[in-house]
Order: structure tokens, then C-alpha cells, then sequence
């Protein structure tokens, strides 16, 4: 059974246009939406193939059909050459012998042209298939700066990142991906800034993947991780092409895949969950300030309900006398544990977020106001929880959304540190640490060290990580690069 | 998963030689402030002030109750006073350790003693004298939810009036009874129209 384009490859055309066409109509016959339009003018006889929406009709109309009943080939010897070159009006026209080609760009929205007696089929670009348009992604909204976001055609989101980057240096070559999709992949870099080592390397672990289809970029990010099985991006991702043109500056290589939005970075470093592209557009000093704040959070996260835990169940004594006797108040009634009434809220309150993402967005607000409110505030009146817990858990999701690339990260992170200190008090926290200082500090992102910068503590390396420095302090590019060096001496006069 | 094996060996190793203290839930216990040791003829008597968390209750209303525990040795009193109770008492918040003055030197270094074993007792609880340290801890506190916690307080007032400093927390008291210091200075509390007046000075000789 046929499965991709590339079965086809081993059928010949012939110069009969009603074999050609038989051939084709098999390949399609449970496809309805193929559609076939015979010509005959001219002398000559011809067939059009195209899918039916995915064409421009206007275009196939005026470049197309117009020109072959009007105008005569010249060269009757090479017909499909001729008609190609001096009949059709269409920007692109390519010629082929090989089926499998044809295949592909009918399905990809171009149209073929088949002519009675060649054995070639002129594909002819008339792709006009609808698109979401240009919108502000919604997950990465900013207060300013640029605003637009990329589309699910790929076509379309390189020509966004050139409008950025225009200069021959910027690089896109294109792969094919997925045995039944044939999703169309651009990798796309600067030239004379991209690490060769990790160009290569991102290009052989491409080449390994073997599967059905891609229908957005994760299936490519979790096939190609360094880590599989890290709570740790080791690939970065962004919906706006400013963000994969600063990453591209900075010597990284994007993978722009056709029918998402989502565009790949790698390589990738820790540093980048905590920067938001904003960071960049406002003044350094909100933004450094807002930087420290999402590491900060980012610890206090999954770090507040353990520590909760240590102070309520283990170390009392650490607590101010006032402090443990309001506790001991509150918690007056609650039938759980400390512990299990921390895991309880925390699920709770991820299933309010993810029920509050899926619903419509007015929907949305009303969900978190009766799940965060009114089910909290019965759930402590009858005495299920208490109400320093609800705080403490509450606050520790509030932290976690300031960080969103860690989302995956901050919940198993909350939950691990949870049971380990739960079981073991301060010693299992601080045993959580370590491990988890000794996982973040082994991450690697294309075989590139994820907290270089972290372990070698220069002054130059701290530049854009804890804080965001003036752009004329930020003079040489991140570690990983092949051409260091960003900008030359700042001069104001 | 040598790897692993060896993290699990290494941890396993580092918790049993750590161990790990048995959580309890802070509505679980009974949150002591102030202790009391008496003297009567030749048995002691441990009053234990508790703060009853009532959960209904706001905190500026907190309870107090007053329990007593009767045995040979401040080992067999603590065992009396536990099982007049539902919940285990909890002493890391205790702040007032009020020793009665009929007690003898040695007898004395023998409490203390026993207590500093107690890795509950903090060692900056404050160690006081009074003729009768269960009433004094019985009286009604006038700025704290406690006599535990409005002792020292009363104390540190004192200081700054008299300017004469006690050194008289746990663990200065014991280092000095392990020097074989002759005297050791502990403010004296009396009972006084249903108040307390601090009058003299108590030496451990």
C-alpha cells in the first residue's frame, strides 16, 4: 500500500496524456477533492491537476488557462520547455520527470500541467491556500515593542524573520520530515555566526527522525533533546520572529516548521527561561529588576510549600511563638496532614489552571473567580484546609506563572521537593537542592553547556543572565558562538 | 544505572547515619510556655503553663491551663504530666523555666541537668525563682497570652531600671554550674496582690 510520495518513484511517465492521467487518478481515486480540467486548443491537448482550495483560482484562471488557449508553443519538438517558458504567465514553473515530485507539489497546492505527448508535467505555482494571518501570539503578549506573531505557514514566517535580518548572510535550507506528512522543515541561520559543529549536528539528528508526520515543532524538540527526560527545555521556542532573529544574532539556528506557528532555537541556555523579550525593549533597569524577580520566583515556586511543610511538621521551634500559635489555630479541625493537604491544593490548582486555559476566555475569568475564591474560601471554612495552606499554595502558583517556560519544571519540581521534605523534613529540602543544582548545572543543549556562563563567573558572562545590562556593556555574544565579538566600542559623540 | 545505584547507596548511607525527626502538626501538641519546678517535701511537682489553641477561638483570646505532674525525680513528673494529656507537649516554645528557691544546690544541677538531655528546651529559656513557681506561672498575664512569655519581658524592664543584667538563660546557668562557680544569680518573683514584684535575688550557693 502506498504510503508516501516517494513510493511512486520508481513509475515512469509516458508521452500519452490519458495514461498520465490514469496514472494520476489511480494514485488519487479515493481523494474527491483532486481536480482535473482537460484543454484542447491550439492543436495541443492538455490536463490540469490541482487540489481543490489549495490553489489561487483567479491565478490559475489568468496565468494559466488564459494563456494556453490563446497563445500557440513555438517549439512543438520540446513542447513542455515551450509551453513552460513562452505560454504560461506564472511566476514559478518547474519542470519534472519524476512522479513523486509532481505528487508532492499537488498536494502542497501547486498545479500540474500535463501535455500530450511529453513525458514531462510542468508544476506551476498557484498555491493560494487561506491563512490565519498575522496576530500577537497570544502566550507571549508584551506591553511593548513589536507585536506581530508567526503563522502556520512556514513561507510566510521566514519572510518575517528576513524583514528582520536583511543581509545575504542569513542562511535557509530546507528538509522534509515525516513518512506521510512530508512536512516541509527550514533551517535557517547567519552564515558567518552559526557554530558549524552544531549546525551539523542538528542536521544529523533531523536526518535520524523516522516518523509518521509532523504536526508542530515538539515532535521535532522531544526526538532531538539532548535530555529526553529532563523537566528542562533543552530547546527554546517562540511564536515571534523579533525573538528567533535576536537568537539567530546570537549564533543559534532556528527551525521554522510549516503548519505550526512555533518556531524551534537551539542551542538553548538556562538563562533564556528566565528572558522575556520585553526585557529588551524597556529600560535596563526594569528590566534587570524584573529578571531577578523571575529567578527569584522561580526558586520560591516549588521552594515555599516544602518549606511550609519543614516549619509547620519539623523545625517549629524556628517559627515566632505568635506566628506557631496562629497556625496551630488555623489548622485547628483540618483532619489531613500538612503534607497531603499541600499535594491536594496543588492539584487543585492545576486543574483550576488548566481548566481556566482551555475555556473561552470569558469563561476563563469566571472558573478562576468561583475555583479560586469561592471553592477556597469554603474549602477553609469547612475546615478541609487550612487557610495559611490555601496562601502558601496559592502564592507558590502565582511565582510559577512568572516563569512560564518553566511551567513543566516548577510542577514536578513542587511535588518532588514535596514529598522529600514531607518525609524527611530541612534534610530532604536540602537534599532536593543538590540534586536539583546538579541536574540544572549537567544540562547541555546540542552538546553546548546550558550554564556555562553560571560556572565560569565572569563579569562578561553575567552580562544578560541575572540581570540585563545597558547594551553598550553587551559586546561580545554568548559562549557558544563562533563569532563572539556584537558591537565595537560605544562612543556618544 | 551504576550511576543510580550508587546516588541511592550514597543517600541511604547519609540518611541513616542523618535520621530524621518525626513530623507533628503544630494543632497536634500542646505549645508549653513556662515550666514550673516545686519542692514539695522532698517530691517535685512540674506545672506545665499550655496554651490551649482553641480554633473557633481569635488568638488574643487564647487559653491557658495549668497542669501539674507529681514524681521522685523530674523524670517521673514529666511522666505523670503526660499522661494527664491527649497530645504531646511541645517545649521549643517554652520561655520560662521558674525554679522554686527551697530546692538545694545539687538538686537543682541535677534538674538542669536533666533537662539540657531534653533536645526540645531551648537554650536560651530564661531560668527564674520564685517561693512558689506553679503560682506564679498560675497568675493571670496582664500583656502577654502568657506568664511564660510575660516573665522575661517583665524582666528585661526590670534590667533596663536597675541596670543590672542576670545572666540567667539555660545555657549561661549551666556553664556556670560547670565552671563551679560559687554564685549563681537568678532574679527572685513574688507573688504579690494577685501580681508579681521581682524582690531579690536568688543565689544558687
Amino acid at each position: 500500500m502506498a504510503r508516501a510520495s516517494e513510493d511512486f518513484k520508481d513509475i515512469e511517465l509516458n508521452l500519452s496524456l490519458n495514461e498520465n492521467l490514469q496514472l494520476i487518478k489511480n494514485i488519487f481515486k479515493k481523494d474527491d477533492v483532486l481536480r482535473l480540467k482537460k484543454i484542447s486548443a491550439m492543436g495541443y491537448r492538455y490536463a490540469l491537476i490541482y487540489m481543490d482550495g489549495m490553489v489561487n483560482t483567479l491565478l490559475l484562471n489568468e496565468s494559466v488557462v488564459k494563456p494556453l488557449v490563446t497563445i500557440k508553443p513555438e517549439d512543438s519538438e520540446n513542447i513542455a520547455k515551450s509551453v513552460g517558458e513562452s505560454v504560461l504567465f506564472a511566476a514559478e514553473v518547474k519542470r519534472t520527470s519524476r512522479l513523486p515530485d509532481a505528487l508532492r507539489s499537488v498536494l502542497y497546492g501547486d498545479t500540474l500541467l500535463l501535455i500530450d505527448g511529453s513525458s514531462e508535467i510542468l508544476i506551476i505555482n498557484t498555491k493560494g491556500f487561506r491563512t490565519r494571518g498575522i496576530s500577537e501570539p497570544e502566550n507571549e503578549r508584551i506591553l511593548q515593542g513589536p507585536r506581530e506573531g508567526f503563522d502556520e505557514t512556514a513561507l510566510l514566517n521566514i519572510a518575517m524573520i528576513r524583514r528582520k535580518l536583511i543581509t545575504p548572510d542569513f542562511c535557509v535550507e530546507m528538509q522534509r520530515i515525516g513518512r506521510r506528512s512530508d512536512t516541509i522543515v527550514f533551517i535557517c541561520y547567519l552564515d558567518s555566526l552559526v557554530k558549524p559543529k552544531i549546525l551539523k549536528e542538528l542536521k544529523n539528528r533531523l536526518s535520524k527522525i523516522d516518523i509518521d508526520a509532523i504536526l508542530d515543532t515538539n515532535y521535532i524538540a522531544e526526538q532531538i533533546r539532548d535530555k529526553p527526560f529532563s523537566f528542562f527545555k533543552t530547546t527554546g521556542s517562540t511564536e515571534r520572529p523579533d525573538i528567533v532573529a535576536a537568537a539567530l544574532l546570537e549564533g543559534r539556528i532556528a527551525l521554522v516548521v510549516d503548519g505550526t506557528p512555533v518556531v524551534m532555537t537551539v542551542p538553548y541556555l538556562f538563562s533564556e527561561n528566565f528572558q522575556s523579550d520585553e526585557d529588551y525593549y524597556l529600560n535596563f533597569f526594569i528590566s534587570s529588576f524584573n529578571r531577578i524577580l523571575r529567578y527569584i520566583c522561580f526558586v520560591l515556586s516549588f521552594i515555599v510549600p516544602s518549606l511550609y511543610i519543614c516549619l509547620v511538621t519539623f523545625n517549629k521551634e524556628l517559627l515566632p511563638t505568635e506566628f506557631i500559635i496562629s497556625i496551630a489555630q488555623l489548622r485547628g479541625g483540618v483532619p489531613f496532614s500538612s503534607a497531603f493537604e499541600a499535594v491536594s491544593l496543588i492539584f487543585i490548582f492545576e486543574i483550576l489552571r488548566e481548566a481556566g486555559i482551555r475555556m473561552p476566555q470569558g469563561l476563563g475569568h469566571a472558573l478562576s473567580i468561583v475555583g479560586g475564591l469561592v471553592i477556597g474560601q469554603s474549602a477553609v471554612e469547612a475546615k478541609i484546609v487550612s487557610a495559611p495552606m490555601l496562601i502558601v499554595i496559592a502564592f507558590s502558583g502565582i511565582c510559577g506563572l512568572m516563569v512560564p517556560r518553566l511551567k513543566v519544571a516548577v510542577l514536578y519540581l513542587r511535588v518532588i521537593f514535596l514529598a522529600l521534605t514531607a518525609f524527611l523534613g530541612f534534610f530532604g529540602l536540602f537534599l532536593g537542592l543538590s540534586l536539583l543544582s546538579a541536574e540544572i548545572f549537567s544540562l547541555k543543549s546540542f552538546g553546548n553547556d546550558e550554564t556555562f556562563a553560571l560556572k565560569k563567573l565572569t563579569p562578561q558572562s553575567f552580562k544578560d543572565i541575572f540581570i540585563r545590562t545597558p547594551w553598550f556593556f553587551m559586546k561580545k555574544r554568548p559562549n557558544f558562538n563562533f563569532n563572539k565579538t556584537r558591537m565595537g566600542n560605544f562612543k556618544t559623540k | 544505572m551504576k550511576r543510580i545505584l550508587a546516588v541511592f547507596l550514597i543517600l541511604l548511607n547519609v540518611l541513616m547515619l542523618t535520621g530524621c525527626n518525626y513530623p507533628k502538626e503544630s494543632n497536634m501538641e500542646y505549645i508549653v510556655s513556662a515550666l514550673a519546678i516545686d519542692n514539695i517535701y522532698g517530691s517535685i511537682e512540674l506545672s506545665a503553663e499550655i496554651i490551649a489553641v482553641n480554633a473557633e477561638q481569635k488568638s488574643e483570646n487564647t487559653n491557658r491551663i495549668i497542669l501539674s505532674g507529681k514524681g521522685q525525680n523530674l523524670k517521673k513528673a514529666f511522666y505523670e504530666l503526660h499522661k494527664r494529656l491527649s497530645k504531646p507537649l511541645f517545649l521549643n516554645h517554652c520561655a520560662t523555666i521558674v525554679i522554686s528557691d527551697n530546692f538545694k544546690r545539687s538538686d537543682i544541677k541535677e534538674i538542669l541537668n536533666y533537662l539540657s538531655e531534653n533536645k526540645d528546651i531551648t537554650k536560651s529559656i530564661r531560668i527564674l525563682s520564685s517561693e512558689n513557681a506553679k503560682e506564679l506561672i498560675s497568675l493571670k498575664p496582664v500583656t502577654s497570652i502568657s506568664m511564660g512569655y510575660e516573665l522575661p519581658t517583665a524582666l528585661s524592664q526590670w534590667k533596663l531600671y536597675k541596670e543590672n543584667e542576670f545572666k540567667n538563660n539555660f545555657f549561661q546557668v549551666m556553664q556556670k554550674i560547670l565552671e563551679g562557680q560559687e554564685n549563681i544569680l537568678l532574679p527572685h518573683f513574688k507573688t504579690y496582690k494577685d501580681g508579681y514584684i521581682i524582690d531579690s535575688v536568688f543565689n544558687l550557693r
